[in-house]
């Protein structure tokens, strides 16, 4: 367990980690806002608060490069937040592109090493050129104080900071009306009040600042001034704060704009008023109503805490111990009733059921700790096709859904890249230029739009783009060209299958990978890294009208489902993610080919392996038992009739490399929780872990993918095994 | 009786530096707060001998806290020293006319803060090692 020094950086790279998400998610919204016209200041101060935050943390950490790199922004952003520089999209691209450069940053970081110097000066240099090509901006030195005749006391302007007198101004020269609420506080409480009246201005203001009263009768009270900037009309702020014991009153401002001379007032003294302060009418006991709901959601927040995963796992592997227990006490429960003990052990009976719900409780609580939602994973892709669309100069709109789904957070790290390079490869291949889109009469601008569904226990995450879609016929032509698949076989092929073809390793139907999409990698590493999570990938296409790639992945990869088989009087697990089908043959349909086993399977040369042959298994001279597993796939009666002679075999795949393992029986389904081997037995080939199934002893779950790789003759040197 | 110090800033990293920079130099003890709400509500209840403060927090920024001190009877005459950043030339020159006495500059280097919280508590107990 990290402890000291360790444990330091690690919560440190966590922490910064969040902070880099925080400023990406940021960054897009305040994009967004900048094309709607409409940037929300809160925004901006965020984002810059977000790189002050790492400034002081890479500092801490003697993290030099990324320190200088969060101190350059802050000054950045400092200088949009003050009105000083403008967001504009060249500006936003550098800022960006900080996003990724931390990404990398925070993983040299937790290798004792930090970005590389000449990265971080040519990035800055890069951001200089971006801010110096600012144009002059729209400064605050008009004729005016641009305070709008608005009658704001010398003192009031004394305690107020540079950003916050920004905000003042900016506010009254967009139009806005100065509002200043009066209140008083309990001392203890002061914190809810405040969130209270901050959830409830936001929607229609924007609070300047908070101003306290020095001189208070009662110690334990505050009183406190807020200013407020509003484009909504008094009636409006006032019933926005309905049941919050404040005094509203505007500002008050003289007809004509000409500068005035501040006249020196008392510290919080309020000119007259322009309006009657108007009283929220509700009772007092409401102000708390409000303050728990905001407080509620605070909490929910603030109580949060980080966790490696890695404990988690422990956690399943203890819940799996207990299972192990509980199948024991359940078996002492069956000998003592065998034993005509049944009214005896009555309570033992509540107490082991009792046992069994509250394992699955803990089960399913730990399964629930590990979910994170997509958001996350979401945010990066926004930011790549941004980044994109802005490089190739094609605009692109990009609809996301379903941000909130929530997987097992180690598929949602492992899905990025993945979903990252079929969005190229949909902005690549797939989205027309604005004059072909046009001539198709297509709206100018294409549409990807990236979705996510749970269903069950599985979530769909698609992203469909609604460009020219697949050129079957050049994909045909290619898969055959390459003799990856032959004119036969072509024949026989679905749409579907076509459109798949596209996951076969060296498929592409361009001469030359592009910049963009073409990275050295295939959609079929994109197949294998899903098929790793345990995932389904499949596309479909229309021509003229688009491309759709769906993938399917279970909500966890923590308790899987497995296909139960037995194997020379032995019972091993498939895992059934790799399960395409499961077949029953006659002796006679298999083949040698070359020494090796094989069968026909739908026009298809099927590879068999028989699993006792690999573990060097010999049958039993009596059959065990078949264990007690729940639904068996075939009955009892449906066994006793067939013949020794058959063989079972369960087609296996990997991407689309497929194999027959050859079993004696199929027992059934089950979920199971994977346990790694002991460190002794963790060399042993074709065997991902262990598991445990009620009733039984440990059971062995089948490596798919290296059985698989063995069969093919591809690397894998457990054949001798 | 070690001199008492209050520390003010929303950055806890900002604190924790302050506090074992000062904490290393000097026989003190030393109260946190997170926020200007948090201070002001420390401020009256007990009886500090300097207060540090950030400038820019949000809600109640530093500037609104050195006025609230300076209003209150017991803060009329005790030091203030603030932190600002760099280009912040009119929030300092606010600070200092709201009655501050000093003001650093983040980011600072620790004897920088030492020597200023000496310049003040001239009684604080120098360690020797």
């Amino acid at each position: 367990m990290a402890s000291g020094p360790d444990k330091a950086l690690t919560e440190f790279l966590s922490e910064a980690q969040e902070i880099v998400e925080t400023l990406g998610a940021n960054l897009l919204e305040l994009d967004r806002e900048r094309a709607a016209g409409d940037i929300d200041p809160d925004r901006v101060n965020a984002c810059f608060r977000a790189v002050h935050s790492l400034k002081g943390l890479c500092g801490m950490f003697g993290l030099t490069q990324q320190s200088e790199l969060a101190h350059r922004l802050e000054s950045l952003l400092d200088a949009i937040r003050l009105g000083r520089a403008e967001p504009r999209p060249t500006v936003l691209d550098v800022l960006f592109e900080a996003v990724e450069l931390f990404g990398r940053g925070l993983k040299a970081a937790a290798d004792g090493g930090d970005l590389d110097a000449g990265e971080v000066s040519h990035y800055l240099s890069r951001l200089q050129a971006a801010t110096e090509a600012q144009p002059a901006a729209s400064g605050e030195t008009s004729a005016d104080d641009g305070l709008g005749g608005y009658q704001i006391e010398a003192s009031l302007l004394s305690v107020l900071t540079e950003y916050e007198e920004h905000r003042l101004r900016e506010s009254i020269r967009r139009g806005a009306t100065i509002f200043r609420l009066h209140g008083v506080f309990d001392l203890m409480a002061i914190d809810k009040g405040i969130e209270a009246i901050k959830a409830r201005v936001k929607p229609v203001g924007e609070i300047i600042t908070y101003l306290p009263s020095g001189a208070a009768s009662d110690p334990n009270v505050l009183e406190l001034d807020i200013l407020v900037a509003s484009h909504a009309a008094q009636s409006e702020l006032a019933r926005a704060l309905e049941g919050i014991d404040v005094d509203l009153g505007r500002v008050p401002r003289r007809e004509s704009s000409a500068p005035i001379p501040m006249p020196p007032a008392e510290p919080l003294s309020m000119p007259a008023a322009a309006a009657a302060p108007i009283r929220a009418p509700e009772p007092a006991d409401s102000v708390a109503d409000a303050a728990n709901e905001v407080m509620a959601s605070l909490r929910s927040v603030s109580q949060s805490v980080r966790v490696d995963i890695r404990k988690l796992d422990a956690l399943m592997t203890a819940v799996g111990e207990l299972t192990l227990v509980h199948t024991g006490l359940a078996a002492l429960l069956e000998q003592l009733i065998d034993q005509g003990m049944a009214e005896e052990s009555q309570i033992l009976r509540y107490e082991v059921r009792a046992l069994e719900r509250r394992l699955t409780e803990l089960q399913d609580g730990i399964l629930e700790v590990r979910m994170v939602p997509l958001r996350q994973v979401f945010d990066k892709l926004s930011r790549v096709v941004r980044k994109l669309s802005r490089s190739l100069n094609k605009e692109i709109r990009l609809e996301i859904s379903g941000a909130e789904t929530e997987l097992d957070k180690l598929i949602v790290e492992e899905l990025s890249d993945p979903l990252m390079h079929i969005i190229r490869n949909a902005i690549d291949h797939g989205l027309e230029t604005a004059s072909e889109r046009l001539a198709a009469g297509k709206p100018e601008i294409g549409t990807i739009a990236v979705r996510a569904l749970q269903q069950g226990n599985r979530v769909l995450v698609s992203v469909t783009d609604d460009g020219r879609g697949i050129d079957e016929q050049a994909v045909a032509r290619a898969a055959v060209s390459r003799g990856l698949i032959d004119e036969s076989q072509l024949r026989e092929m679905t749409r579907r299958d076509l459109h798949n073809l596209l996951f076969l390793p060296g498929m592409s139907t361009r001469e030359k990978a592009t910049e963009i999409s073409g990275r050295g990698v295939g959609l079929d590493v994109v197949k294998t890294n899903i098929a790793n999570l345990s995932g389904i990938i499949d596309v479909s296409s229309a021509a003229g009208l688009g491309t759709q790639v769906t993938i399917t992945l279970p909500i966890t990869l923590a308790i899987i489902g497995a296909l139960i088989t037995r194997v020379a009087g032995r019972t091993y697990a498939i895992p059934l993610n790799a399960v395409v089908e499961s077949l029953m043959l006659e002796p006679e349909d298999v083949r040698t080919i070359e020494g090796r086993e094989v069968v026909s399977l739908r026009r298809q040369t099927l590879r068999l392996v028989r699993v006792a042959g690999v573990f060097g298994l010999t049958p039993p001279a009596e059959p065990a038992a078949p264990p007690q597993v729940a639904s068996p796939l075939v009955g009892q009666s449906e066994l006793d009739d067939l013949s020794n002679d058959h063989l079972f075999v369960v087609v296996v795949g990997i991407a689309q490399h497929r194999v027959g393992l050859v079993v004696d029986e199929l027992v059934g389904q089950q979920d199971i929780v994977i346990k790694p081997l002991g460190r002794a037995l963790s060399g042993l080939a074709g065997i991902a872990g262990a598991t445990e199934l009620a009733g039984q002893k440990t059971v062995l779950v089948l490596d798919i993918p290296s059985l698989v790789e063995t069969a093919l003759g591809r690397g894998g040197s457990a054949e001798a095994a | 009786m070690p001199h008492r110090l209050l520390l003010v800033d929303d950055s806890a990293t900002a604190r924790a530096f302050a506090a074992a920079a000062l904490e290393d130099a000097a026989d003190l003890e030393i109260t946190q707060a997170a926020s200007g709400f948090e201070a002001i509500r420390i401020l009256p209840t007990e009886a500090f001998d300097l207060v540090i403060t950030d400038i820019n927090m949000p809600d109640i920024n530093g500037l609104e806290l050195i006025r609230f001190a300076r209003t209150h009877e017991r803060y009329q005459e005790t030091p203030l020293i603030i932190i600002s950043t760099e280009g912040r030339e009119r929030d300092r020159d606010k600070a200092l006319a709201l009655g501050a006495n000093e003001y650093l500059v983040k980011p600072y280097a620790a004897d920088q803060l030492v020597a200023a919280v000496r310049r003040y508590l001239p009684a604080a107990q120098v360690r020797n090692d």
